[in-house]
């Protein structure tokens, strides 16, 4: 069995080290009376428990990482290559729940009193037009190019490449052989178009006054932000698979592919910068405000990830771990929302296939 | 425009049915005239999901304080706050009212309340009310 090519191998570590910072930050985006999807005391992540506990559990993931990475590289098999990422993933979420149990002593009942402030009408946290439609239109961009230098393009082209790099499928010269990168990418931006939209009017609002509101909304605008930037990186990334078969030559072909993996790489990264830069400063607003979570109940959250609440009507609700919102899955619509997102790009290429 | 004085307060744990907790903080807002004719109170399924609760729990709440002629419900525009005339009440009523006053201050007291600080809060509420119903 042939080694995977450096590239490749470099991408995967890379993951690996990209889902280790996130690890290691995740208990930062937290609200200050959430630690490791658990309620607990605001002031508690400063006690000498609870920094305790912080650090055990950063120093595993630290480990991990290291591991993780070593063990890609070393192994460096194709099998290797494809659970590099899996693996840290489930490893991490161990250390996760190992760090939750040693909270557990430590939790404090809920406070389940939901004040709403009376509103006539809400302003949704959501971009402009102008800003929702750029994702589309570097798509189209890439549709245009393809377009406009059809005779540039090779009859039969490289489409996909084994973990050595080497080409092991080969396309036809058909729009939708060609296109079928843009096609996914467009609906994967419209899965996240769409995503936010739901949220901007389906998330539970979280109430607070003042100073507090203020940072609420910025939270939202924060992660409505994020929304976007990920639908932009979507449509670059896939824009730029699209672009590959004019890069047919052998040497070009690997630089291109190491391009693609690198902005992968870089843009996978530069979110989470963009996260730890953000999320430290509604953390410091939230220590000196009263700011409210969504006040949703311990119970109800499953290995403080998965939410399911049949008595509570909001779709989505404010994560427990990390940024964002997550599904009631207690829901049908919950359950087709999570069918569309996962499904939309998996249908996209299901037609494709059958059209031929 | 919103204030910050028109807060509704939903407890799950209390012994109050849902549905009462949320008449009662919002006909307090209305008694205090805190919103005006015209006026619209947030969509149903909103204020549902914001205090997580079912629609059909809010819906029922509106549809008291629309019994009560507080609101008007039309489909399709939710519900309007109208301008409403308090009816005459019934001397039978007024006795009602001052047995439940009664039995509310017996217990007040029996838990160990303050006479004199019970009279103060009856007498700031009251003109709270008052002057809150006298605003513009």
């Amino acid at each position: 069995m042939t080694a995977p090519s450096w590239p490749l191998l470099a991408a995967t570590a890379a993951q690996c080290l990209v889902l280790g910072i996130v690890f290691y930050l995740l208990p930062q985006w937290s609200r200050s009376g959430h630690f490791f999807a658990l309620t607990v005391d605001p002031s508690f992540r400063e006690s000498e428990p609870g920094r305790r506990i912080l650090r055990s559990y950063r120093r595993q993931v630290l480990v991990l990482t290291v591991l993780s990475g070593a063990l890609v590289l070393w192994l460096a098999g194709p099998v290797m290559s494809s659970l590099g990422v899996l693996l840290p993933v489930i490893g991490f979420f161990a250390v996760f729940l190992n760090a939750r149990r040693q909270v557990r002593p430590f939790v404090v009942e809920p406070d389940l009193v939901r004040e709403v402030t009376l509103h006539e009408a809400e302003t949704p946290a959501v971009a402009s037009w102008p800003w929702q439609i750029g994702p589309f239109l570097i798509l189209l961009t890439g549709a245009v190019i393809l377009w406009l230098n059809w005779d540039l393009l090779p009859d039969t082209y490289v489409r996909h490449w084994n973990a050595q790099m080497e080409p092991d499928g080969w396309g036809t010269k058909h729009w939708r052989s060609l296109g079928m990168p843009l096609m996914i990418g467009a609906a994967l931006c419209f899965g996240m178009q769409w995503m936010a939209a739901s949220l901007a009017s389906r998330v539970r609002r979280v109430d607070a006054s003042g100073d507090a509101a203020a940072s609420e909304q910025e939270r939202r605008r924060a992660i409505s932000n994020l929304i976007l930037v990920v639908s932009y990186f979507m449509a670059v990334l896939f824009s730029a698979i699209a672009m590959t078969p004019f890069a047919q030559e052998p040497g070009q072909a690997k630089l291109a592919l190491v391009g693609i993996l690198s902005l992968s790489i870089f843009g996978s990264l530069g979110m989470v910068l963009y996260m730890a830069v953000m999320m430290p400063k509604f953390q410091a607003a939230q220590r000196t405000q009263e700011s409210p979570s969504d006040r949703s109940a311990d119970d109800k959250w499953i290995a403080g990830v998965f939410y399911y609440a049949p008595e509570d009507p909001a779709v989505w609700v404010e994560k427990r771990v990390g940024i964002g919102y997550t599904l009631n899955m207690a829901h049908r619509s919950a359950r087709w929302i999570l069918f569309l997102l996962l499904g939309l790009p998996v249908l996209v290429i299901a037609g494709a296939v059958w059209l031929g | 425009m919103s204030t910050p004085d028109r807060i509704l307060r939903f407890d799950p744990r209390s012994s109050v049915p849902a549905y009462r907790q949320i008449f009662d903080g919002l006909r307090r807002h209305l008694v205090a005239g805190r919103f005006q004719p015209g006026e619209r109170l947030p969509p149903v399924r909103n204020l549902a999901r914001d205090l997580g609760i079912h629609h059909n729990t809010v819906a029922e709440a509106y549809r008291h304080l629309a019994d009560e002629g507080w609101i008007q419900l039309v489909r399709g525009r939710g519900a309007t706050v109208v301008a409403r005339q308090a009816p005459p009440i019934s001397s039978s009523d007024l006795e009602t009212l001052e047995r439940q006053l009664d039995a509310w201050l017996a217990g007040a007291l029996a838990d160990g309340a303050d006479p004199s600080w019970l009279r103060e809060l009856l007498t700031r509420k009251a003109a709270a009310f008052s002057s809150e119903e006298s605003k513009p």
